[in-house]
C-alpha cells in the first residue's frame, strides 16, 4: 500500500487561465448528487501530452487535456466545484500543482497563494473505457455541430418510447446520418465522413449528450474523430485536446425512412427569414388552439392563418414560388419554427402531397437535410 | 469462482435457487426479495450484483444503481424524463436501465423496501419490470407482500424469493467468524430474533447487552411482586416505545427487544426446572409469543404488556 502511495505523487506546472477554462468545460459533466460522491470530483492524471481532466455523470464523460509541464507523474481526483472556483480566481502566473500521495492532499502554489485541497484516490473513480480500440471515422467539426443542432430538437420528450429520446447515429456508405423523431416530426441530417470505409453501425445517442457536443469541442481544430467502441456501447467524439464520451441507449430505432414522403404534388420556395417571421407572428393567435396554423399555397403566394375564438385571428400572405396544385394544410407552428431556426439557408423549400400527408421542409436543391412534419387534421374553409 | 453468497447467513433455499440461476445463466429480469428487515435481503442482492458485475467494486461501478435509503422514494428518482432532475441519483432508474452497460455485460439495480414508493409511483415501475432490455437485473425488496405495501401488479412481474428468520446458531457462527467474543455472540444471536443484519449492526454496541440486563432485571422484579410492579414496568415499556415511534432512526423497537430479552430468561428458567414449574415457564414463554402477535395486530401495546406481565407476576 505504501509503495502505491509513493507512486501516486504528482508534480506539474501549468497556467491557471488554461486550466481554469478546461475545468469549466469538464465540470459540465458534474452534478451534485449524493449517491456517488466521487462523481463530484474531477479525475486529474498526467499524460504524455500534459494534464488530463476527466469528469462523468455516468451518462456522458468529458475529458480535456491541458498543456502542462510534468515533472512527476501521478493521478488523483479533486472536488470539481472548489478546484474550478479557486483556479478561476488565480492570477496568470505559473501554477505549480503537487500531490502528496500518502495524504491525497493537492498543493497548489501560484503567486502569493499556497493552498491544499483534500482529494480522493484516483482508484475510486468509476472505470470507463478509453477510445483506443474501436471503429473510427472523421468528420468536419462544423458539419457535425450543425447536424446535431438540426436534429436533436426533434428527439422525443415522451417516456413511452425511450429509444426516441435519443438521436439515431448511422454510419453507412461512407457517411454519417443523424436522425431524430418524436412521432410528430422527423429531422434527418447527413454529413460526409472520411475513413468510414465499409463500416456500418447504428447507435442511439441520448439527445442530452449531443447537446453538450458544441460546448465541449468549441475552439478545437476543424476535424472530429468519431470513435465507436467495439462492444457498440459507447461513442467518443474527439477533437484536438477535447473529448466527449456518451453511453448509448439500448433498443431498436424505428425505420424512419418509411415516413419520408417520396413524392409531392406541391412545391413552395420561400425566403426563410420572411417565413420565420410570419409564422412567429401568426402563431401568436394559435397559442390557445393547440398551436395550429393553416397554410394555403396557390400560384405565386403562400397564406398563413391562425384563429382562436376568444382571442382573435391573423392572416398573412407572402410572395412565394409555388409549383404544382393548390393546397390547404395545417401544422403545429412550433414544429415549423424549430426547423426554420436551424435550416441555415436563405431559402427553404416546402413540399406537400395532400392535406393529410406529411409535409417536408428542406434547403432547396440540397440533399443533406430534411425535416418531415405530420399535418394536423382541421376543417378547412 | 468462489461462492458468491459466502457472507450471507442462512436462507439456504433462496441462495441455492440464485446460485443455480447464475450457473445456468437463467436469471430473472426482476426479483422481489420478501422478508422482514435485517434478514439479509440487501446483502444477498449486493452479493448477486457483485457476481454479475465483477469489473469493479459496486460503489464505483457504472453499471450498478442502488437506492437503500429509509426516506420515501421520489418519483423523480425513477422516471426516464422526470419533471425535476433526480436529487439523489446521477441518473434516474429508468434512464440508467435505458442505457447500454458501460463496462460490464449487464446493468443491475437494487431498490430496497419498494413500499417506500406511493402506489401511483409503483405504477411507473410496471413497464420497466415487465419488459426491460436484455441483460438487466432489477432487485426489489419488501418486508411483505401485503397489497397495501407493494402493488400486486408489481409482485406479479417479479420472481419472488422468500427470506425467513435465520436460526440462532447460524447467526452465532456468522458473529464468531467476525471475531465477536463467544459469550456475546451467543447472546446476540438469541436476541436477534433471526435477523443477522441486526446482530451485525449491534455486534460492537456495548449498550445492547446492558439493555438486555436491564430488561431481564425488570422481569425478575415482577415475579411474585405486588400488582403495581408489573403495571409500572408495562407503563415504562409503553413510554419507551412511544418515544421510539417519535424518533426516526435505525434503532429497534424497544418493546420487541425487551420481549426478546424476556424470552431468553424464560427459556433459561424453563430448561433448568422440572415438572409443574417447567410447565409454568413454558406457558409464559408461549404467552410472550402471543403478546408479539398482539403487537402486530392493532392491540393497545400497553394493555398487551400489562396482561403479559401480570401473568408473569403469578409465576413464582
Amino acid at each position: 500500500m505504501k509503495a502505491k502511495a509513493i507512486e501516486a505523487q504528482m508534480k506539474v506546472t501549468c497556467r491557471p487561465a488554461v486550466l481554469g477554462q478546461a475545468l469549466q468545460v469538464v465540470s459540465r459533466a458534474i452534478s451534485s448528487r449524493t449517491t456517488l460522491p466521487i462523481l463530484n470530483n474531477i479525475l486529474i492524471e498526467t499524460t504524455s501530452e500534459g494534464l488530463a481532466l476527466t469528469a462523468t455523470n455516468l451518462e456522458i464523460g468529458i475529458r480535456k487535456i491541458v498543456a502542462a509541464e510534468v515533472a512527476m507523474e501521478g493521478s488523483t481526483t479533486a472536488p470539481a466545484r472548489l478546484l474550478t472556483d479557486f483556479v478561476g480566481t488565480l492570477p496568470d502566473q505559473d501554477l505549480e500543482i503537487t500531490l502528496d500521495g500518502a495524504t491525497q492532499s493537492l498543493n497548489l502554489r501560484c503567486a502569493r497563494f499556497d493552498t491544499h485541497i483534500k482529494c480522493i484516490e484516483a482508484e475510486e473513480f468509476p472505470p470507463g473505457p478509453r477510445p483506443d480500440e474501436g471503429d473510427r471515422l472523421e468528420v468536419a467539426l462544423d458539419d457535425l455541430v450543425t447536424a446535431v443542432e438540426q436534429t436533436q430538437m426533434a428527439a422525443s420528450t415522451d417516456e413511452a418510447r425511450p429509444v426516441l429520446t435519443g438521436v439515431l447515429v448511422q454510419v453507412q456508405a461512407g457517411g454519417l446520418t443523424l436522425a431524430a423523431t418524436d412521432g410528430h416530426r422527423l429531422a434527418v441530417s447527413k454529413l460526409s465522413a472520411a475513413g468510414a470505409g465499409d463500416l456500418e453501425a447504428s447507435l442511439i445517442v441520448p439527445a442530452r449528450a449531443l447537446a453538450e457536443l458544441s460546448r465541449v469541442l468549441k475552439g478545437e481544430p476543424g476535424r472530429v474523430d468519431v470513435i465507436i467502441s467495439k462492444a457498440r456501447n459507447q461513442i467518443f467524439f474527439k477533437a484536438g485536446s477535447s473529448e466527449l464520451t456518451s453511453r448509448l441507449i439500448d433498443g431498436k430505432y424505428p425505420n424512419y425512412a418509411q415516413v419520408i414522403p417520396s413524392k409531392s404534388s406541391t412545391k413552395v420556395k420561400v425566403s426563410t427569414a420572411e417565413l420565420t417571421q410570419t409564422v412567429r407572428a401568426v402563431s401568436l393567435f394559435a397559442r390557445d388552439s393547440a398551436n395550429v396554423i393553416r397554410v394555403k399555397a396557390q400560384a405565386g403566394s403562400l397564406t398563413l392563418s391562425a384563429t382562436t375564438n376568444e382571442v382573435g385571428d391573423s392572416k398573412a400572405e407572402m410572395a412565394a414560388d409555388v409549383d404544382g396544385s393548390d393546397i390547404q394544410i395545417a401544422f403545429n407552428a412550433r414544429y415549423v419554427l424549430d426547423a426554420l431556426g436551424v435550416i441555415g439557408e436563405n431559402e427553404v423549400e416546402l413540399m406537400f402531397d395532400g392535406p393529410l400527408s406529411p409535409g417536408m421542409l428542406r434547403p432547396p436543391g440540397k440533399e443533406h437535410y430534411l425535416y418531415v412534419i405530420m399535418p394536423v387534421r382541421v376543417a378547412m374553409s | 469462482m468462489g461462492d458468491p453468497f459466502a457472507g450471507v447467513a442462512g436462507h439456504t433455499r433462496a441462495l441455492d435457487q440464485l446460485r443455480s440461476q447464475i450457473d445456468t445463466g437463467r436469471l430473472a429480469h426482476a426479483y422481489l426479495f420478501v422478508g422482514e428487515a435485517g434478514l439479509g435481503k440487501s446483502t444477498t442482492a449486493r452479493a448477486l450484483a457483485t457476481t454479475l458485475l465483477p469489473e469493479a467494486a459496486l460503489h464505483r461501478h457504472p453499471d450498478y444503481w442502488e437506492d437503500d435509503r429509509i426516506k420515501a422514494l421520489s418519483i423523480n428518482e425513477l422516471r426516464l424524463l422526470p419533471d425535476k432532475p433526480p436529487e439523489f441519483h446521477e441518473l434516474s432508474l429508468q434512464a440508467f436501465l435505458n442505457l447500454k452497460p458501460a463496462v460490464g455485460t449487464r446493468r443491475v439495480a437494487l431498490v430496497t423496501n419498494v413500499g417506500r414508493l406511493r402506489d401511483q409511483d409503483q405504477g411507473v415501475l410496471l413497464k420497466t419490470l415487465e419488459e426491460p432490455h436484455p441483460h438487466r437485473v432489477i432487485v426489489l425488496t419488501s418486508p411483505s407482500l401485503n397489497p397495501f405495501v407493494v402493488l400486486p401488479t408489481v409482485v406479479s412481474r417479479c420472481q419472488r424469493l422468500f427470506f425467513h428468520p435465520v436460526p440462532a446458531p447460524e447467526i452465532e457462527k456468522l458473529l464468531l467468524g467476525l471475531g465477536v467474543e463467544p459469550g456475546r455472540a451467543h447472546l446476540l444471536a438469541d436476541l436477534a430474533r433471526g435477523r443477522p443484519g441486526w446482530a451485525l449492526r449491534v455486534a460492537n454496541d456495548e449498550g445492547v447487552i446492558e439493555m438486555h440486563d436491564v430488561w431481564t432485571r425488570r422481569l425478575e422484579e415482577v415475579f411474585g411482586a405486588p400488582a403495581d410492579v408489573p403495571l409500572r414496568v408495562a407503563a415504562e415499556l409503553d413510554g419507551s416505545q412511544m418515544a421510539w415511534r417519535r424518533s426516526e432512526g435505525e434503532v429497534e423497537d424497544p418493546a420487541l427487544f425487551a420481549i426478546a430479552s424476556w424470552q431468553i430468561e424464560l427459556r433459561r428458567r424453563m430448561l433448568s426446572s422440572r415438572g409443574r414449574e417447567q410447565g409454568r415457564w413454558a406457558r409464559l414463554l408461549e404467552l410472550s409469543y402471543d403478546t408479539l402477535g398482539y403487537l402486530e395486530q392493532n392491540v393497545s401495546p400497553r394493555l398487551a404488556f400489562e396482561t403479559f406481565l401480570l401473568e408473569c407476576r403469578k409465576a413464582s
